[in-house]
């Protein structure tokens, strides 16, 4: 694999990015893509149109920084006992981009079917939630309260476990 | 732009499932949308509680929702992590039932639940604030410990400790006062005592009412017992680089659940069962080999114990002693010979398993009284607690009865806790404290021991 020939990403807004190969096959879209098409399909661009140039070059960032991690086996025992809040160091300083980034970040991971890096960035929004009241939650996420006196009455009910 | 809401409703989902659920409870107070969202989703709460804890025994014909469920575990970990004195005074039946009911559900092996669980048992004051509520702490310690306001209450917290014994001494190592080592005099007292062995109880770790229920401060009496027994044992051995051989009771909530025991292999030449067609069918896992312990008090320490130190209420404990105890480490080879449907007396939803075997000191190949035959049944209470009683029989003759209970479900990793006494229930003694536990489904050949020649006593 590692000897295959570098594979060109085009962007949404049409960039053209040179990314080797098995960086690129982090994705596993791509990497269904390679090998669906073949060898020689990807002597042209692979057009990435849910994704800008700004974004994309952020995602493959992260796909070289991980390109030696071991595919992610077995999900259910592993990654779910982790808690939210174990996000490793360098993860954590690459996630460090303002808001409208993270959730494009993310959009393009899911996209893109890169499940660890869609586990980062769902983990640093749940971080961002952690400890706050709706309040503040509504103003760290841009969310306008629409119940009316009478829906927040009930919904604070049903909620009660869950108070201080 | 890119927002919180616009996720698309896939992508929201994966970031709810990493939202802690009281992170949740906030998060669905702040629009409707989300509101919606975080109450209807079932498959949301469900995979939140999988991810957190083992599945509940009851998933399938569940009385409750997933999310309901969940709340119910939030509400126990809230009081725990609770800092105020009050909070967790009125929470204690709550955090109570619902560790012993998480601890029956844990799974024998890579468990979520008990990791969970002792997680939060380490925290803070939780270890004196839950497990130490029952009477033989506030009786050894009365500034430090006082104890639940009911009976109930006490028996439930009984019941939780053996749960995580081992690892409590760990736990609560460093809070004063220590579990195991201020309270093991007055264990003592208790289960040598030889008023509290009466036929209401069947001399056994039954409640004095005639009810066969299991009487928890009794097992906890006779678990701290055995526990500082062998520690001192281990820490005499530990030059010689012994393992523990309590490995079944090591881990906090680990080998309570039903099916919680696992076989080790044994090594050497597999002797057969008796009844393979028995075994099959057995619900208990009698056949294979077992470690056990007992302990007692040179006789004549018991006799001046319970017979020379002047005359104590019926309802009151003798006081504490530190005499030393001798400790026997025994192997057991059963086998299943007869299965029979349940007595008038039992349970009726498990038969009555009756097996024989040989008993064998793994200290002394010449122990007259740890090698012998053994026999017994293994029963069902009309409770539902497993009632294990045993006869070493010694050239033919039935000498030592036990009566035990088995802590935690069927086939549970932590084995029986139970009392030792003479079979013709000699109000004289003796008797003492003993526990078994499966180590392997296989037997092999016994080796004779290597002779030890000595007798081991303990020091305090």
């Amino acid at each position: 694999m590692s000897s295959s020939k570098p594979l060109t990403l085009s962007s949404s807004d049409g960039e053209e990015i040179l990314v080797d190969r098995e960086v690129a096959e982090r994705s596993i879209l791509i990497k269904n893509m390679v090998g669906d098409l073949g060898e020689e399909a990807m002597e042209e661009p692979i057009p990435i149109p849910n994704v800008n140039a700004a974004v994309l070059k952020k995602v493959i960032e992260w796909c070289i920084h991980h390109k030696h991690d071991p595919p992610s086996a077995n999900e259910d025992d592993s990654d779910s006992r982790k808690k939210s809040t174990d996000i490793e160091e360098w993860d954590q300083k690459f996630m460090q981009v303002d808001q409208e980034m993270l959730f494009e970040i993310i959009l393009a991971a899911n996209y893109l079917d890169i499940k660890a890096l869609l586990d980062v960035g769902c983990k640093t929004v749940a971080n961002m939630i952690k400890g706050k009241s709706p309040e503040e939650i509504r103003k760290t996420f841009n969310i306008q309260n629409d119940f009316t006196p009478e829906e927040e009455d009930q919904i604070r009910r049903e909620n009660e476990w869950a108070e201080e | 732009m890119a927002e919180l809401l616009d996720q698309p409703p896939e992508v929201l989902h994966h970031i709810l499932l990493n939202v802690e659920p009281t992170d949740l409870a906030s998060l669905s107070k702040t629009c409707r949308y989300l509101h919606r969202v975080i109450q209807a989703d079932e498959l949301l709460w469900k995979e939140i509680y999988l991810s957190r804890l083992d599945p509940p025994a009851d998933a399938e014909d569940a009385p409750l929702s997933w999310r309901e469920r969940m709340a119910k575990v939030v509400n126990m970990q809230k009081i725990l992590l609770s800092e105020d004195a009050e909070i967790k005074a009125k929470g204690l039946e709550e955090v109570l039932t619902k560790s012993v009911e998480l601890a029956y559900q844990a799974a024998a092996s890579n468990s979520k639940t008990t990791d969970f669980l002792a997680d939060l048992f380490q925290k803070s004051n939780n270890a004196n604030d839950f497990l130490c509520k029952s009477s033989l702490f506030s009786l050894a310690r009365p500034e430090s410990w006082t104890v639940a306001p009911t009976e109930a209450l006490c028996q439930l917290s009984a019941h939780l400790h053996p749960c995580l014994y081992m690892t409590l001494a760990t736990i609560a190592a460093s809070i004063p006062p220590h579990p195991v080592r201020h309270v093991h005099p007055y264990a003592r007292a208790r289960v040598y005592d030889l008023r509290r062995y009466t036929a209401a109880n069947m001399w056994g770790p039954f409640l004095d009412d005639g009810s066969q229920r299991v009487d928890w401060e009794k097992v906890l009496a006779i678990m701290i017992l055995l526990a500082y027994n062998h520690h001192i044992y281990t820490e005499r051995r530990s030059s010689s680089g012994s393992s523990s051989i309590l490995r079944p009771w090591e881990n906090a909530f680990s080998g309570i659940a039903p099916n919680s025991f696992v076989s080790c292999p044994l090594s050497g030449t597999p002797t057969p069962t008796l009844r393979p067609d028995l075994d099959a069918i057995d619900p208990y896992g009698v056949t294979g080999t077992w470690m056990r312990i007992v302990c007692f008090l040179d006789y004549n320490d018991l006799f001046s114990f319970n017979f020379e130190g002047g005359r104590v209420p019926p309802d009151r404990d003798r006081d504490p002693i530190t005499t030393r105890e001798a400790f026997r480490l025994i192997r057991l080879q059963l086998r299943v010979n007869a299965i029979e449907e349940p007595g008038e007396e039992d349970g009726k939803n498990l038969p009555v398993v009756h097996f024989e075997g040989t008993s064998r000191s793994t200290f002394m190949a010449w122990d007259p009284n740890a090698n012998s035959r053994i026999k017994g049944t293994v029963r069902q209470t009309p409770g539902g607690a497993i009632r294990w009683t045993t006869f070493s029989v010694f050239h033919g003759e039935e000498r030592w009865r036990s009566e035990g209970v088995q802590v935690g479900g069927l086939r549970s990793a932590r084995g029986i806790f139970g009392n030792w006494f003479d079979k013709d229930y000699d109000a004289h003694g003796p008797a003492g404290p003993t526990a078994f536990w499966k180590i392997s489904d296989e037997m092999v050949e016994e080796k004779r021991p290597a002779t030890q020649l000595v007798q081991i006593f303990m020091d305090d």
